[in-house]
């Protein structure tokens, strides 16, 4: 196990010779409104008295079986039985696979998965949109991914049309996402992403100068200017419903907050870090010490957006917010996300796979547009991912939050970031009750009134 | 806020796990609080609503805003509830005895339904001041009166009397009221239970009376929450009166304002009663309505009864717009809603000649109207603001005339934007200078517009449109007199319409679709339609404004609300007011002279020049009130605009606005020399703020960028 990081109202670790090193179903942390205890068992968040602090401590030590003492203490009341498998809501296309930049860190081999540059033909985009028509529920969303997928904008355009049709057809209401490095973004493009639903996430690294050490052109030339070429052209002919920026962030990324800062300045609707955990270049990858670091720097985005949403001021900092918005609802669910079981990749040939990162990863197939989803593997797969099969995330307090981590990272390198996560994940679960502490304080709202949060969320 | 370590601590029950208790320090009181929306999906609230708390509740128990705390109250002696909402008493409805209370033998076959026992006497403490308890009999007293008594009862121990009969004093011997206050008594002070809880039965066995005496009831426990154990979930919530289930007929409270349009408090007019008795119920013929009422009693005779609204009249009964019926069988038709204009069907559309030559015309009318409404507004017998007091009967009549002259100001203070809105659809069609003449003739057909014009040998082209209903009135300085209010109404109402009995102002339908349907002003368009759009939609406002003017006044006599103008031309008139009268003149002048500066400046700097402008006008106002106290209207002269006009020419704004100041600041000096204390004073505030005023027109006016007219 690798070290704990200090983190601010760390409690004691449990003595030796006690069950669990790490808090499995019962965890306690403090804030500056007192004692507090996440119930991994349904994500629950109550606040405690000193003394009942003090007692569920001792009965931790007490009691071998801490699943049985949570559920004596904390009864759920019975849930209805889950259905089985779930509708496909979501294919993403692989429209190009291929790419006009050449990031050192892009897991997809500059769009090529490894093979040759491959594009998809409007036949096979048409029949993903097929496909997925046919075996989602009332909604259903439509990716468009590569490499860069506009590249081949001519089957964007047409599958995006292709789809409205035939979702309307069907009495079903279709969404759009595209994952672009906008270096090649028309206007037309741009006036189809605003005349239907579209969420349109933005890959951009930080301002001018990081952004271009690290995304660089085919040519090595610089890709911020594009973007920002990109951006008044979204001005000036409409923006998407939803505009995000996703930044990769590697060891060299530096400082975050400033980055935090530059892209929200831009405008984007949302702002989102993810860390590189696989890469074909090793200088990208983030070794245990990088981890550290990569937690102190997100906790100060994270203190950043606290502050701003406390003082009633909107800051667009995904990750956080997404956090909030989690651990509100409680969410509580055993797969890190919903590949294979809601979402669904198609290849260029339109073969299916559980994601967009396993494209080509046969252990991931998961059947054909043509032919339709392999039912039998999807449930499989969503079986043998259950987190509370995997090591070392059943011990882990934080297993419904995460969900085990990405099948893609996991599978190429393990879990080597489960610190980190917690880390994030503790800083999260104390920021949410300082959020909502103080939106309580600050407008007379008793605590029968959550609203407030979500207010100001999105 | 408070979290749950800021509660004091005290004795703790038992740990609801039902874990042996750890090694340790005792638990306190165990407080945790759910936090996030799982963990308050599995937390079980137990007992009422949390919005039935009282301290966060409105006192309030008729629709009950949160619980109705009358049901508090039916459980204010311990085991025993009671009813209070009945006509005939307070009664005893169940009752679950306490382990004290069972000595008394009380059962359930001592209060069959034919003989429901009934609260007699309640002897308790109804004031901290009291040192002694009081005595209320309840001897056929109403329920919702002895409910009264019981509200106001303090905790702590009381005594209560209850028996068979509401009328317990009028049967049985004389003494035994004074029998009752004995048991009654000795129940208060007693301490056992043998002693507190007496039933007295007649020989056969039947409850004669009863006598309880114990603390009242604490409605709340040791956390200040209703306590769990006396009341059931939902009890005190039961009796909440929702919307859906309102009667309204017969429900007396009057929160549900939108039900009961006819009962809510309103200007003292009494309306015609919209669930009133249709149709006599012997020969079914339908009845006319009764004369408005404001008595209640009466008001309640004239409604139709319970069975005949139940048994379907209620679907029968007329919607109500805008305080009158609109009836729903076919004998009375509907009133006939003005035409709706097809726009892309109008004919006789203008070309840009012929549409400035009509704007021209429409301006000068605007003029008029805000001068014939401002005269109106200073002929009403109100002051320009209410004084802070006001008692007396006179109070409502002259805050209803005050109302009403403010609503005609503002009709008058929208005719001036009108006016400059006209003016700026002149500048869109490259006009060289804006229209400030005042028209004689409201409403002139352009036939008669000819003939004058052509007397004169000029050529004008006013467009005729062929069925158009001219109104052809002329331009007067009247008082606001019934005929006149009309008059206005007939002007103003019917903006949108073209068809028979449109007004002039109907025209401004014929530019709108001119404008919308040709190319007048490239390019602007929009900024054109628009205004016009406003033109026509705020024209039919003050139509409306009127009316309610007209309502407002109601049937007060024009004696009453007008004032008695003196001639302004006489001679006999004082210096001071003789001064007045043409410092009001000169303000009328400036006024437009502002205009044509304003014009001459460009958009945007004319466009700062003016809401400055408007500035002056507050200072026209006052003197026009000054005079109106005094009985004196404004003599409006239509002032000569050439002067200004050449020296606006000759010399640039500059010049201008200095000639207008020094005239305004001329005619302030005579008044003051002319003036008693009071209008002198405001005089010398005039100068002041009229000097204020220009400089910054000047600074306007003078910066380099507003030099010359800007062409496009």
């Amino acid at each position: 196990m690798s070290r704990r990081l200090p983190l601010y109202g760390e409690r004691a670790p449990a003595a030796a010779g006690a069950p669990d090193a790490y808090d499995s179903e019962l965890r306690l942390f403090d804030t500056s409104r007192g004692a507090h205890l996440f119930v991994v068992e349904g994500s629950r968040i109550f606040d405690l008295d000193p003394e009942s602090a003090q007692q569920v401590e001792s009965l931790k030590r007490t009691q071998g079986d801490h699943a049985a003492l949570s559920a004596a203490l904390f009864p759920r009341r019975p849930e209805a039985p889950a259905a089985g498998l779930m509708p496909l809501y979501s294919i993403s296309l692989n429209v190009a696979q291929a790419c006009n930049m050449s990031c050192g860190y892009c897991y997809a081999d500059e769009g090529k998965f490894g093979g040759s540059p491959r594009v998809m033909s409007a036949e096979v985009a048409r029949a993903s949109v097929d496909r997925l028509v046919a075996e989602s529920g009332p909604r259903l969303l439509v990716g468009f991914m590569g490499g860069e997928p506009l590249l081949n904008r001519e089957v964007v355009h047409e599958a995006t049309r292709y789809a409205a049709r035939r979702a309307a057809d069907a009495g079903k209401q279709v969404s759009f996402s595209v994952t672009t490095n906008a270096t090649l973004l028309r206007r037309e493009d741009v006036e189809l992403f605003a005349s239907h639903p579209f969420s349109v996430q933005v890959s951009i690294d930080g301002a001018r100068e990081l952004n271009d050490a690290q995304r660089p052109m085919r040519d090595g030339s610089g890709s911020y200017e594009r973007i920002e070429a990109a951006l008044s052209l979204f001005e000036r002919f409409g923006r998407p419903r939803h505009l995000a920026a996703r930044v990769t962030v590697t060891p060299r990324s530096g400082e975050l907050l400033p980055t935090l800062d530059h892209l929200v300045s831009l405008g984007f609707d949302e702002v989102g870090f993810a860390p590189v955990l696989v890469s074909p270049s090793p200088e990208y990858a983030f070794a245990a010490d990088d981890f550290d670091r990569l937690l102190v720097r997100m906790e100060a985005c994270g203190r950043k957006a606290l502050g701003e949403l406390l003082a009633g001021r909107e800051y667009p900092f995904g990750n956080f917010i997404t956090a909030m918005q989690e651990i509100h609802r409680g969410s509580h669910r055993p797969h890190p996300c919903g590949a294979g079981a809601g979402y669904l990749s198609a290849n260029a040939e339109g073969q299916l796979f559980a994601c967009h990162r396993l494209i080509d990863v046969p252990e991931f197939a998961m059947g054909s547009v043509g032919r339709g989803t392999n039912d039998e593997a999807r449930s499989a797969h969503l079986r043998r991912s259950h987190v509370d099969l995997m090591e070392p995330c059943r011990g882990c307090w934080a297993r419904y939050l995460c969900g085990g981590g990405c099948y893609h990272e996991v599978r190429s390198r393990g879990r080597v970031a489960c610190d980190y996560i917690r880390g994030w994940l503790d800083f999260c679960l104390k920021s949410y009750v300082e959020l909502t502490s103080g939106l309580a304080d600050a407008t007379l709202f008793g605590r029968d009134e959550p609203d407030a949060l979500e207010s100001l969320l999105w | 806020m408070t979290s749950p370590n800021d509660k004091p601590e005290h004795e703790a029950p038992a740990d609801k796990t039902g874990h042996e208790a750890p090694a340790g320090p005792a638990p306190k009181v165990i407080k945790i609080f759910p936090r996030n929306l799982t963990a308050r999906a599995d937390y079980l609230v137990p007992g009422n609503p949390v919005t039935s708390r009282p301290e966060s509740g409105v006192d309030n128990c008729f629709p009950g805003l949160e619980y109705d705390q009358r049901n508090l109250d039916q459980r204010f002696f311990p085991g025993l509830s009671f009813e209070f909402q009945r006509e005939d008493g307070a009664v005893l409805v169940d009752f679950k005895l306490t382990d004290a209370q069972q000595v008394s033998g009380l059962t359930r076959d001592d209060m069959p339904a034919a003989r429901p026992l009934f609260l007699w006497a309640l002897y308790g403490k109804f004031s901290t001041a009291d040192a002694e308890p009081t005595l209320f009999a309840f001897h056929q007293t109403r329920g919702p009166e002895a409910l009264r008594r019981v509200h106001d009862l303090l905790p702590g121990r009381v005594a209560i009397a209850f028996g068979p009969r509401p009328d317990f004093l009028s049967s049985g011997s004389p003494l035994f009221a004074a029998e009752l206050i004995e048991k009654l008594h000795a129940a208060y002070e007693a301490e056992q239970p043998l002693d507190k809880f007496v039933v007295v039965r007649e020989r056969a066995g039947l409850l004669k009376y009863a006598v309880f005496s114990d603390e009242r009831t604490k409605y709340l426990d040791d956390d200040g929450v209703i306590d769990v154990d006396t009341f059931a979930p939902g009890e005190l919530t039961k009796t909440l009166c929702a919307p859906w289930v309102y009667d309204f007929r017969d429900c007396v409270c009057f929160y549900w304002a939108a039900n009961k349009p006819d009962m809510a408090e309103g200007d003292g007019r009494p309306n015609v009663n919209f669930l009133r008795e249709r149709f006599d119920l012997g020969t079914g013929e339908a009845k006319p309505p009764p004369a408005p009422t404001p008595i209640y009693l009466e008001w309640r005779e004239q409604l139709m009864k319970h069975g005949t609204m139940i048994s379907g009249a209620w679907r029968d009964l007329p919607v109500v717009l805008d305080d009158r019926e609109v009836p729903t069988d076919a004998s009375e038709p509907p009133p006939t809603p003005p035409a709706a204009v097809a726009f892309d069907r109008l004919e006789h559309l203008f070309n840009r000649e012929e549409a400035i030559s009509e704007l021209k015309y429409l301006a000068t009318v605007e003029h008029a109207l805000i001068v014939e409404y401002l005269y109106a507004h200073y002929s009403l017998n109100a002051p320009r603001e209410l004084p802070a007091s006001q008692k007396g009967k006179g109070a409502a009549r002259q805050h209803k005339i005050f109302t009403a002259a403010g609503e005609v100001l503002r009709v008058a203070t929208d005719e001036m934007r009108h006016f400059l809105w006209v003016n700026r659809l002149l500048r869109l069609l490259e006009c060289d200078s804006p229209v400030t003449s005042r028209a004689k003739v409201v409403g002139l057909s352009p036939d008669r517009d000819k003939e004058k014009y052509e007397e004169k040998g000029e050529e004008r082209p006013r467009k005729v449109i062929p069925d158009f209903k001219y109104l052809n009135r002329d331009f007067g300085l009247r008082r606001l007199t019934r005929e006149v209010l009309q008059d206005f109404i007939r002007i103003e109402a019917n903006s949108r319409n073209t068809g028979p009995g449109g007004v002039s102002f109907g025209m401004y339908v014929h530019l709108l679709a001119s404008f919308m349907r040709r190319p007048l002003v490239p390019g602007r368009q929009d900024e054109a339609v628009d205004l016009i759009k406003l033109l026509v939609d705020e024209g039919d406002e003050h139509g409306k404004t009127f009316l309610r003017i007209s309502e407002a006044l109601g049937d007060m006599k024009e004696a009453e609300y007008l004032r008695q103008f003196r001639d302004p031309a006489d001679r006999e008139l004082t210096q001071e007011i003789k001064t007045l009268l043409d410092l009001g003149d000169v303000h009328y002048q400036s006024f437009l002279s502002m205009i044509h500066v304003s014009y001459a400046l460009g958009p945007r700097a004319g466009g700062e020049l003016i809401s400055k402008a408007v500035l002056l006008m507050q200072e026209l106002h006052k003197t026009g009130h000054e005079l109106a106290a005094q009985n004196v209207p404004l003599r409006f002269t239509e002032p000569d605009q050439g002067a200004i006009r050449a020296t606006l020419e000759a010399e640039g704004e500059l010049a201008a606005l200095e000639e207008i100041q020094r005239k305004t600041l001329e005619s302030l000096r005579a008044v003051e020399g002319a003036a008693g204390p009071k209008v002198g004073r405001m005089a010398r505030q005039q100068a002041v703020v009229t000097q204020a005023i220009y400089e910054d027109l000047k600074g306007i006016a003078s910066r380099p960028e507003s030099k010359g007219r800007e062409r496009r």
